[in-house]
């Protein structure tokens, strides 16, 4: 089984040194990092913005900030974390570093086009700053018109950011999908590659298929902005609710883009941490698949109160339920996978279970919102925000955590520390809570979102959340030190700490060679296969750390 | 679904139900809270069938050994994953058309419902009532219903997209630009209930608040007669200072010298204004005709032009009240200029 030499010493970290070696990089590790601290980073900033919307929510006229400000830190939140954190997120950090190493191949088919989806990735973002500099939006991440058409501030600065950032995840998704097809190893089959590959490959679908069409929604705002060119603005005979059509025709995949690397990742942890083949693989290969294609047909549902015709609301509420179902199956499957195994409860582990709880709200939050009557009244609520954040945080970046805890030492060569590891994931799992479950209920109670000033009824539950989110910034920061201080002073990580099966575990060292394997990997059997030998299994320690 | 109206109270303590949601004032709010129980209470016992196997499959089979294996590598079973594929479906399929029914009978509104006719703008609601003749506006406006009896709204707005949110009711649609949307309700409980713009506006979005007062038939028809007889006859600066609240100036012009979104009111007539476009004009009776009337024609420097046009929704009475208004926080009484 393995075919690690000994002798290591390089790697694809200091093989070559220097900025100008990385900058000028083809290497998929070495993008993908780059990639990672770029998410990392805008992360934070996106955070920021977060925790002081959160604290001028305190008093019910609080004045911190004015209301101009907080419309700009709510716009610039959304679109910080949407567009320049959660979109790339998984697929292009993990992705990149993952995705050439599972399939047993050398790079991505197309390292040049990769290196320039990362450097179009910083132009965008260097726009997307820019714009933020020099004349805030107060927008909303969401761009509807014609009130973009008439606001100030750089909002075609913003536009043109997000255009750019666009054609980085489509090269990213073309470069994913040709990879996938054309450099697998040899004797790996359709249904012998790693779920984390199906589940980037469905992403990447989405994203070649879906970001155009956000591409030529905002390039029309543009036009409408700079030419009076009436598409959307009715005052010079436009169509405002056209411009939500088109706007969720991408924007409700994107969801999926967001979400399924995220259930990729977990789909590897859940075997991993548990030691067991995972339970009815094709299942959720094929749900990844099913999930990508109905996420084109539900646009809709972010659309029930705009003035669209019942019978479309219908269609739109029936499909919504559709896309349910393979979620679902796939929770069920993971927790059959979980069934009769040898439970780790290792960080990323942590992070896994995390995500299977908070999804789960997320996802039954969902069910209440696709209910046509009750939308009604839910919609642009705080009920919303809860669901969404319940998905997106509570889903994706909690994936995304348990992801990188999984996989760094196989990144970096170092290991975290278990003890900080499980303090973090403590922290957030307990401030993620207080922060937005409260929202249900302040969102059913009829709290809309997106309100500077709110009536005072709200203010007891206001503070729960904000209290909630300073914990929840707390405990990203234990994770942020965790990571730190294993870059600094981590244990050395042998080549399979947690005793997976894919080949960037059993056929590399960590951190891998810069060509990945020193020998072509060739694939006899199916991913998750654990034997029956008995062995030691390294990280098991868990909670008793 | 009475019955199960009557079930579910027993289920459920009554003011529970009430805690949840705000308390419901119409007609379909009761209905539309039988369902969101219903959702409430199934989506938690799913929540607990994932949840509870979770923790306990956890606690049983956690790794206490370094070599300690999986107990199975059994990786399918044909019956458990067709029930778990099959059985949402079923539940979905019910909570779709559940919902979809219930949102066709808030659709179609009965034709002997009162109707009304609501402009959204920034920020402010303003509701005509066609029958009566009367009109209300602005900021925290009061809009009176009466009690059984239903109403449908029929709304546009006059910038961008707005919301017209009443929680009680359980309603709520956008309010677009260049066409009409509609809704109604049927209220059944006597109070005052807060309505929201639930849709992102601009700068005064969470500011954009007006009430619906259900009241008795008799309460309505009096207040109606109370707001036909209101704007007779009151003196112009009165008037005006009315108009101003009610119009929704007073959410960008401060009458204390403060700057909001557009100058302040104080001491403002008879000064010479710079406009965007370089020249200066003096702010007299005709500079605020055409403010009122196409303000576009010319904007104050150093403001963005977002005033609307109130065109068609001011009399000429109301006009000249507006500008005595301005005018006497000028100190100035005597009417100069045409």
């Amino acid at each position: 089984m393995s075919a690690i030499s000994a002798h290591a010493g390089t790697n694809y970290l200091n093989e070559k040194k220097g900025i100008w070696s990385w900058a000028s990089t083809l290497d998929h590790k070495r993008i993908g990092v780059m990639y990672l601290f770029s998410i990392f980073f805008f992360f934070l900033i996106g955070g920021v913005f977060a925790l002081l919307l959160r604290t001028q929510l305190l008093s019910p006229a609080g004045s911190l900030i004015d209301a101009k400000t907080y419309n700009q830190l709510f716009t610039l939140h959304g679109a910080v974390m949407v567009f320049l954190v959660i979109v790339p997120g998984i697929a292009a950090s993990l992705g990149n570093f993952v995705l050439p190493l599972q399939l047993g191949a050398k790079d991505v088919a197309f390292p040049r086009l990769n290196l320039m989806s990362y450097y179009i990735y910083v132009t965008g973002s260097i726009f997307a700053v820019c714009s933020i500099i020099f004349g805030a939006i107060d927008t909303g991440w969401t761009f509807y018109a014609p009130y973009s058409i008439s606001a100030q501030g750089k909002v075609t600065l913003m536009l043109t950011a997000i255009f750019i950032l666009g054609f980085s995840s489509i090269f990213t998704g073309l470069n994913f999908i040709t990879t996938v097809h054309k450099l697998r190893a040899p004797g790996m089959t359709w249904f012998r590659m790693p779920l984390f590959v199906w589940g980037i490959y469905a992403t990447s679908i989405l994203q070649v298929m879906a970001t155009p069409v956000l591409a030529i929604t905002l390039a029309l705002i543009v036009v409408e902005r700079t030419l009076s060119v009436g598409i959307f603005n009715p005052a010079l005979g436009g169509d405002a609710v056209l411009f939500q059509h088109f706007f969720w025709f991408y924007s409700h995949p994107a969801v999926y883009i967001m979400i399924l690397p995220g259930m990729a990742v977990i789909s590897e942890l859940v075997t991993t941490f548990s030691q067991k083949k995972i339970f009815g693989y094709k299942m959720i290969a094929y749900s990844s698949i099913a999930i990508a294609l109905i996420s084109f047909l539900v646009w809709g549902h972010h659309m029930f109160t705009s003035g669209q015709s019942p019978l479309v609301n219908m269609l739109f509420s029936a499909l919504t339920f559709l896309v349910a179902i393979p979620s679902g199956i796939k929770i069920f499957n993971w927790l059959a996978t979980l069934f009769k195994g040898s439970i780790s409860l290792a960080t990323p582990m942590l992070y896994c279970l995390s995500f299977l709880f908070l999804f789960t709200i997320g996802g039954l939050t969902g069910v209440f919102l696709g209910t046509l009557s009750v939308d009604i009244h839910l919609h642009d609520t705080y009920f919303v925000v809860a669901h969404f954040h319940y998905v997106m945080v509570g889903g994706t970046f909690m994936a995304f955590i348990g992801g990188v805890y999984y996989w760094w030492p196989k990144m970096f060569g170092k290991m975290y520390s278990e003890k900080l590891g499980i303090l973090g994931a403590l922290l957030v799992f307990l401030g993620f809570n207080m922060t937005f479950f409260v929202q249900f209920y302040m969102g059913s109670q009829g709290m809309p979102r997106r309100y500077y000033n709110y009536l005072e009824q709200f203010q007891t539950l206001h503070q729960v959340s904000t209290f909630g989110s300073y914990l929840l910034g707390v405990g990203f920061l234990v994770v942020l030190i965790n990571w730190i201080h294993a870059l600094v002073k981590g244990a050395p990580a042998p080549a399979n700490p947690f005793h997976a099966t894919t080949l960037e575990w059993t056929h590399t060292q960590s951190p891998p060679i810069t060509h990945n394997f020193e020998v072509q990997p060739v694939v006899h059997h199916e991913p998750y296969e654990y034997g029956d030998e008995p062995h030691s299994i390294h990280g098991f320690q868990g909670l008793k750390a | 679904m009475e019955n199960l109206n009557e079930l579910l109270k027993m289920i459920v303590p009554r003011e529970w139900l009430f805690s949840v949601m705000p308390l419901p004032s119409s007609t379909h709010a009761n209905d539309l809270d039988l369902l969101y129980w219903f959702l409430i209470i199934t989506c938690g016992i799913l929540f607990l069938l994932v949840v509870v196997p979770l923790f306990l499959i956890v606690v049983r089979y956690r790794r206490k050994t370094v070599h300690q294996r999986a107990e199975s590598q059994k990786d399918h079973n044909f019956w458990m994953e067709s029930l778990w594929t099959f059985l949402p479906f079923v539940y979905l399929a019910i909570l779709f058309m559940w919902g979809f029914l219930q949102y066709l009978g808030m659709y179609v509104a009965p034709h002997d419902a009162l109707e009304l006719r609501v402009i959204g703008q920034k920020w402010q609601w303003s509701v005509d009532y066609p029958k009566e003749e009367i009109s209300v506006a602005g900021v925290g406006a009061t809009i009176a219903i009466p009690i059984n009896r239903p109403v449908r709204l029929v709304m546009s707005s006059q910038d961008v997209i707005h919301s017209f949110f009443i929680p009680n009711m359980r309603v709520k649609q956008d309010v677009v630009p260049g066409r009409y949307t509609t809704l109604w309700f049927e209220p059944n409980q006597l109070g005052e209930f807060p309505v929201l713009c639930a849709e992102y506006c601009g700068d005064l979005h969470s500011n954009m608040l007006a009430k619906v007062q259900v009241m008795t038939d008799d309460a309505y028809k009096n207040w109606v007669e109370e707001q036909k007889s209101q704007n007779q006859n009151v003196p112009l600066p009165e008037l005006g200072e009315k108009l101003y609240t009610k119009l929704g100036c007073v959410a960008c012009h401060s009458t204390d010298g403060s700057i909001k979104l557009a100058p302040s009111f104080k001491g403002i007539y008879g000064k010479m204004e710079e406009l965007t476009s370089g020249a200066s004009m003096k702010i007299d009776d005709n500079y605020i005709r055409n403010k009122l009337l196409t303000p576009t024609k010319h904007t104050a420097k150093g403001y963005p032009q977002i005033m609307p046009s109130f065109q068609g929704r001011v009399s000429e009475r109301d006009i000249s009240g507006i500008v005595e208004f301005i005018k006497s926080l000028s100190g100035k009484q005597a009417i100069e200029g045409g």
